[in-house]
């Protein structure tokens, strides 16, 4: 069986904040991505782009990270954005209604773009 | 109902077993050749009832978590069985996601998405020699989202 482990690449580009998730995000791995945002946060970070490319799976505990730091990275004039969702995780954002609070694009340049426009 | 194919497998109450759940069912989906949309929402609704026994529930040296899985032509039921503390997760209401969004609220979504992806849920809970709790989830195939 394949080992279904979680983590976390990260890079700036402009004033973005990239982060690779890769793996799996459940309950047992969801603090590596709290710590990951909190840390982007504590650097005055505030334009996420979050690169689903290589995101195999995503739980409530995952979804509810993002739920916990949306409001300070709005608060602080920035945004999370998704990019390159693989079906199966975007199946879980849509059942519970996330496109609605949350961008969702296709690749991470168009996400770049995003805050390129904001400046 | 007839079953064509059964298992069972015990867990720790800890949420670093959840990936074990999960290949454990999504294995035996693979072997009664069910397709992998099925297979990712029990998955998941699995994983969001095991993780709610992990995180109410006690972590004794003897409580475990066994979790049966039954094929049958029309549909799949699961039976997921621990001795944690008495634990009624239909007791948790359903969420207005448009008021969680309002309030940008986070947790307690793991039972808003088994509620929308599993067509029966049951919940039993017995304490004959030992508290013992006993959530069934049935989901058939002609109801999956994807």
């Amino acid at each position: 069986m394949e080992s279904q482990t979680f983590f976390i690449d990260t890079e700036q580009d402009g004033s973005a904040h990239i982060l690779h998730l890769n793996g799996y995000l459940d309950a047992s791995t969801s603090q590596i991505l709290d710590e990951a945002i909190q840390q982007v946060l504590s650097h005055s970070g505030k334009n996420m782009v979050i690169d689903c490319a290589k995101l195999s799976y995503i739980s409530s505990a995952g979804l509810g990270i993002f739920m916990k730091h949306i409001d300070a990275v709005r608060s602080a004039g920035g945004d999370i954005v998704f990019c390159t969702m693989q079906k199966p995780v975007f199946t879980v954002f849509d059942l519970l209604g996330f496109p609605i609070l949350y961008k969702i694009v296709e690749d991470q340049s168009v996400a770049l773009s995003i805050f390129a426009e904001k400046g | 109902m007839t079953m064509l194919l059964h298992d069972r497998i015990c867990a720790k109450p800890l949420v670093h077993e959840l990936p074990y759940i999960r290949q454990y069912a999504s294995q035996f989906m693979l072997k009664a050749g069910i397709d992998d949309a099925f297979n990712h929402e029990l998955c998941l609704a699995i994983d969001e009832a095991c993780t709610n026994i992990m995180i109410h529930g006690k972590k004794d040296a003897d409580t475990l978590i066994t979790i049966s899985l039954e094929y049958h032509e029309d549909c799949c039921k699961v039976t997921i069985e621990d001795n944690a503390l008495t634990f009624n997760p239909l007791e948790i209401p359903p969420q207005n996601m448009d008021e969680y969004f309002t309030k940008k609220q986070y947790g307690g979504l793991g039972m808003e998405i088994i509620r929308r992806l599993i067509d029966e849920i049951k919940y039993e809970h017995s304490q004959l020699h030992y508290p013992w709790n006993t959530l069934s989830l049935v989901k058939y195939f002609h109801t999956s989202s994807h």
